[in-house]
């Protein structure tokens, strides 16, 4: 049981909330908290405030991003939202709009 | 990747709905219904407070909605289900604790080999008994066909004779004689009577 996994064809819709590792291949609408890492892969469709240790975008994100250690933002992924963390990782090809806070 | 059963770890809690193609396992809690294609299984701490259709349901937990399985739904030593439940073929284990109605019909899959008989454990004898009803309730399904080309003489078959005659009237001969003989029938027989 690797936490919470969202597979390629479902969506879940409302509010998640974890401990635990939590991989995005299929929809998310919602919220999402967890106390592990995010990961959203290439096909992965996260319409949701994210609030978690760790995020990692490959596929799409549209909402808010607080993670209390990092937020990585894959080649292909695409972020639509204000991001909140202290380490932010942004690879080319990645598409990113919105604010950074880095608590500066 | 559809391949990829998802899951609902064991603490985690989704208020909301899952729904979709895929399988789904819920180890944690979901508040709120699951609707997927694919199969659904609960583990021994998992609770669901909504209900759950899919094609095969394996129930270890706890649940308060009604289960639909397209294909077959047993219930594991754990499960604790309030609703109703619905599917060709139920398995329940002994140790489960269930309220609710059962109900097994075989009626909306139409599958070669319906409800495996293998699952014959003692305290499911509510899903042997039906599934055997399955099985009668599909040749009857196909001996219109026989009854078709001759539905004239067999007037008391109740409901089989509505669905014979549409495609017997497009092979013509049969309608005709049948006019012809009730009309011949019921004149002679009048006139005899008379």
């Amino acid at each position: 049981m690797a936490g919470t996994v969202i597979g390629e064809g479902l969506s879940f819709e409302g509010e998640l909330t974890c401990d635990d590792e939590v991989v995005v291949h299929g929809t998310l609408r919602g919220t999402l908290s967890t106390e592990g890492e995010v990961s959203v892969g290439a096909h992965g469709v996260v319409e949701a405030n994210i609030d978690a240790a760790s995020v990692s975008v490959a596929g799409q994100v549209t909402g808010n991003v607080n993670a209390q250690q990092r937020v990585d933002l894959q080649a292909g992924g695409r972020l639509i939202g204000d991001v909140k963390s202290t380490r932010l990782t942004i690879a080319d090809g990645a598409s990113f709009k919105g604010n950074v806070d880095m608590g500066v | 990747m559809a391949s990829t059963t998802s899951s609902i770890g064991h603490n985690s809690t989704l208020r909301g709905n899952v729904r979709g193609e895929g399988s789904l396992a819920v180890y944690g809690r979901v508040e709120g219904e699951i609707q997927v294609t694919g199969d659904v299984s609960l583990g021994d701490e998992a609770v669901v407070l909504g209900g759950i259709a899919g094609a095969q349901l394996s129930i270890d937990g706890q649940v308060q909605g009604d289960l639909r399985a397209s294909a077959a739904l047993s219930l594991g030593p754990h499960a604790r289900v309030i609703g109703d439940l619905s599917a060709p073929s139920i398995s329940i284990a002994d140790g489960a604790l269930v309220r609710g109605a059962v109900t097994t019909d075989g009626s909306a899959p139409a599958r070669p080999t319906p409800a495996p008989a293998a699952r014959t454990s003692a305290p499911a004898p509510r899903a042997a008994a039906p599934a055997r009803a399955v099985a009668p309730a599909r040749p009857p399904a196909a001996p219109p066909r026989a009854v078709a080309p001759a539905p004239a003489p067999t007037p008391k078959a109740s409901t089989a004779p509505v669905k014979g005659p549409a495609p017997a009237a497009k092979a013509a001969p049969p309608p005709p004689v049948v006019r012809a003989l009730r009309k011949g029938t019921k004149a002679k027989q009048k006139s005899s009577r008379r």
